[in-house]
């Protein structure tokens, strides 16, 4: 993007290979709903790797730093949330984990907060020592000693560390703020407020305050039979505290300046893209709903993904994405029946890696694309158990990369046997190296590029 | 899920999408005019009938999204109100006189097949008020087609009413108590099949005002000897039927005295929601007016009602009353027909509860059921026919004595 193509060394699919696994590795037929996960999340450090599942728990990872290669191991898991059931409209509430956004390390702690349909939670994770009682008036630790007779000989009891526990506590507890799905949470740089976006629309919290918040943004129609439009994703620039983006359903991503009045209906930019009327079908509209949105770390730039592609767009300029990358085209021959099976509907996110040289989105059979931006050059890769024979064999070649052509198979995707029920559909990369976390149903993936 | 809210607005706004041809899914279930006839496809339709077909353009090549809402098709071909013969729906038209009863009676006739040995059965099929014997026109063919021939209809123009002519003219056709029509009814059995060992055996169908007719009958016919299976009351309840007296005198004061064109007057029964079905219509209509004798040549009012209800008010209440009682009582098997809305009255449904008649509620008719639905009338009739007829010898039916 600056000028220069730069070889990257996540350019070179060779350079990425497989570093763990973590779940049930066994047939996708028979998983426990509840071990599905939903999303994924590393911290600001990379040290940590949260991940949410739709039984409600988070699990926390925590990178091990005594092995040399790139290694994580389990840190602790919590219940987040709990199923709930809504008396007033005769709904059921899930506690399936939609977000995770982990707050900037301030001390020993952990602060993150995590969300469900309708409630966000912010977590305090610690660790706690626990003390014993060793020395008592009783006893010496080891055996019992007789009880002092004279007063000058009775002692206060010792305590001693006996073990430490990772815990974890709900500090607050954000609820009732929103009539619909919370789709997404992010943390302002503030480090202060943070927002919460459902189907029509956006509160601005205060993390110390959890009885109130401001609505920001409301799409809500007078009318809900002239619905038309849900916000489908937030966030807040990384940089500049007064600016957010929405996405939309409608293929707009609007950019809000919360300096310019209270309620930010009205957008500061717009980007969105015509579509092009030679392409236009009956699913059009509903290919162009943005699943996922997410500034650079920079801020300089938005990626955007479509059920098809992903856009980056360049802040400055709301007139067109500046690139534009084509996901998996072969399936628009194939959307009749992906809207007759609903994974029309499946909302893949995507994800930045920490230098804004690379993005990285989901696809069906679980393949995953990682794309360079300067050269959009493509490496497929695919989480799943070939992976990890694969690692075992130590072969170079990945199944479905562009350079192992077979007859049959375009891209190196086999697309009539093409399971729409394994798809990656969340996953994240480490803030400072090449290594990336990824959800295949219930299993996480790690990914990492040899040093 | 999360993204339900999308979703089921898309899918809301699916369904307030313009009105498109079918798709071309081989079966033409789909796309049902105004007008087009449930259950028709039987044999021996000897009218070529102008109904509205699906328009089978070809749409092409469109995906098949099975998912969407099925989009009711609205037909574009005019509707076609003229007359229809009954021609085919009965075997028979008959004029039979009646002398004992000043009668000169039009009769729709399709006789049984019958087995050897046996004697077959007929449905007698009595019309209410205002209506006429053709409105069993596709009820009788249904019940040929689903019987097999097996079981007969017969249906009368009673007095007053279609092509009945009464000798005495005016005054004759106002005899219209439940009595005299009653004996009118008897008359024509005993006349039709002088022999009750030979008469085939009867199901006695009664609709309306009809039913007071065929239950005050069915006494006499019994102690005369022929065997009458069962007797179907359709769509009448005394309690519903004596609480509408009064509301029935404004109602007809809304009619219109006639019509220019018997096209128009099938039209009014249909766009009116008085009848269903236009085929019925087309058949069963015509029959309720005659030539209006003071109109002018070519225009006005060229027909008018045969049978003009307001006149019959005097015998309303007496056909009426007390039919809740003669219909739990009456000594043969029972059956109670009954459009969707219909609620029973305290009797009827005491009756019910103890198990004394069988009863029916078709969903998506009107009050004339037998016409608006006649494939489902016959099939529950039939029904109704077939599990009291066959019975042992020396088994006593329900109601016998």
């Amino acid at each position: 993007m600056d000028g220069e193509p730069s070889t990257s060394a996540t350019s070179n699919a060779n350079n990425w290979r497989f570093a763990q696994c973590f779940g049930d590795k066994g047939e996708v037929d028979d998983i426990t709903e509840a071990d599905i996960i939903s999303t994924v999340e590393f911290d600001h450090t990379g040290d940590y790797l949260a991940t949410g599942d739709k039984g409600g728990r988070v699990v926390l990872f925590e990178r091990n730093d005594s092995k040399k290669g790139c290694e994580y191991k389990f840190y602790t898991e919590f219940q987040s949330h709990e199923p709930e059931f809504d008396y007033l409209k005769s709904l059921e509430i899930e506690e399936k984990i939609n977000r995770i956004k982990w707050c900037k390390r301030q001390n020993s702690a952990h602060f993150l907060l995590s969300t469900n349909d309708k409630t966000i939670k912010l977590w305090k994770v610690f660790e706690k020592s626990l003390k014993v009682v060793s020395e008592n008036n009783l006893t010496d630790g080891t055996r019992p000693v007789p009880p002092p007779t004279i007063s000058t000989n009775l002692r206060l009891p010792r305590m001693t560390q006996h073990d430490t526990i990772v815990a974890a506590v709900p500090r607050k507890v954000y609820a009732n703020a929103h009539a619909y799905h919370i789709n997404s949470i992010s943390i302002n740089s503030d480090g202060e407020t943070y927002i919460s976006a459902d189907d029509l629309r956006v509160n601005l919290w205060n993390l110390n305050i959890s009885d109130q918040s401001f609505n920001i943004v409301d799409i809500k129609p007078a009318n809900m039979e002239e619905l038309t439009e849900v916000i489908t994703a937030a966030e807040f620039h990384p940089i500049h505290c007064n600016l957010f983006m929405y996405s939309s359903s409608k293929g707009t991503i609007k950019l809000a300046d919360m300096r310019e009045s209270a309620l930010c209906d009205r957008h500061a930019k717009l980007f969105e893209e015509e579509d092009d009327p030679s392409n236009r079908s009956f699913f059009s509209e509903i290919i162009s709903s943005i699943s996922d949105v997410k500034f650079s770390k920079d801020g300089r730039y938005i990626l955007s993904r479509d059920y098809l592609s992903l856009k980056i767009w360049d802040v400055n300029m709301d007139r067109g994405p500046v690139k534009t990358i084509q996901i998996h085209d072969h399936l628009r021959g194939k959307l009749c029946d992906l809207y007759e099976n609903d994974c029309i509907f499946d909302k893949f996110e995507c994800t930045w890696s920490g230098d804004g040289q690379s993005v990285l989105t989901g696809s069906y059979q679980n393949y995953f694309h990682i794309y360079d931006v300067n050269t959009t050059n493509d490496i497929v890769l695919q989480a799943d158990k070939s992976a990890f024979k694969a690692k075992k064999i130590g072969a170079g070649a990945k199944p479905g990369m562009k350079n192992g052509a077979k007859p049959g198979v375009k891209d190196g995707v086999n697309i009539d046997a093409m399971d729409f029920n394994k798809k990656i559909l969340h996953g994240s990369w480490h803030p400072r190296e090449n290594t990336i976390a990824i959800a295949a149903t219930n299993n996480l993936f790690i990914f990492a590029v040899d040093r | 899920m999360a993204d339900d809210l999308y979703r089921s607005a898309l899918k809301a706004r699916m369904a307030r999408l313009p009105d498109l041809p079918p798709w071309e899914t081989g079966a033409r279930a789909e796309g049902e005019g105004d007008g087009d006839v449930p259950g028709t496809g039987g044999e021996g339709e000897d009218e070529e009938m102008d109904e509205e077909e699906d328009d089978e353009d070809g749409v092409g090549e469109l995906p098949s999204l099975n998912t969407l809402p099925r989009l009711t098709h609205r037909t574009r071909t005019p509707v076609d109100y003229s007359p229809l013969s009954a021609a085919g729906y009965f075997e028979q038209s008959l004029s039979l006189s009646l002398p004992s009863r000043g009668l000169d009676t039009r009769l729709y006739y399709t006789p049984p097949l019958v087995r050897a040995g046996g004697r077959g059965t007929v449905i007698v099929a009595h019309h209410g008020a205002g209506s006429g014997a053709l409105s069993f026109a596709l009820f009788a063919r249904e019940v040929r087609v689903q019987s097999e021939g097996e079981c007969g209809v017969l249906a009368a123009d009673c007095r007053g009413h279609g092509k009945t002519a009464s000798t005495t003219g005016s005054t004759g056709d106002l005899l219209l108590s439940q009595s005299d029509l009653s004996s009118d009814l008897l008359a024509l059995l005993t006349t039709l099949f002088p022999s009750p060992g030979e008469a085939p055996s009867l199901v006695l169908v009664g609709h309306s005002m009809g039913a007071s007719v065929v239950l005050g009958a069915l006494p006499q016919l019994l102690k005369e000897g022929y065997g009458v299976t069962g007797v179907a009351v359709l769509d009448v309840v005394e309690g519903t039927a004596l609480e509408a007296l009064p509301h029935m005198r404004s109602l007809l004061l809304t009619r219109p005295k006639g019509f220019p064109s018997l096209e128009a007057a099938i039209a009014w029964h249909v766009t009116n929601n008085t009848l269903r079905n236009l085929q019925s219509a087309r058949i069963s209509v015509p029959a309720l007016f005659v030539r209006n004798p003071t109109a002018a040549e070519g225009a006005g009012v060229q027909w008018v009602w045969r049978a003009p209800l307001e006149k019959t008010e005097p015998f309303w209440e007496g056909w009426f009353t007390s039919l809740s009682s003669r219909f739990l009582s009456a000594p043969s098997a029972r059956l109670l027909l009954l459009a969707g809305t219909e609620r029973l009255d305290k009797p009827l449904m005491i009756g019910q509860m103890q198990g004394k008649f069988q009863l029916v509620v078709l969903p998506g008719v009107g009050h004339h059921l037998q016409e608006d639905d006649p494939a489902a009338a016959a099939r529950v009739v039939l029904e109704f026919w077939r599990r009291n007829e066959r019975v042992g010898v020396g088994v006593k039916k329900v109601g016998e004595r």
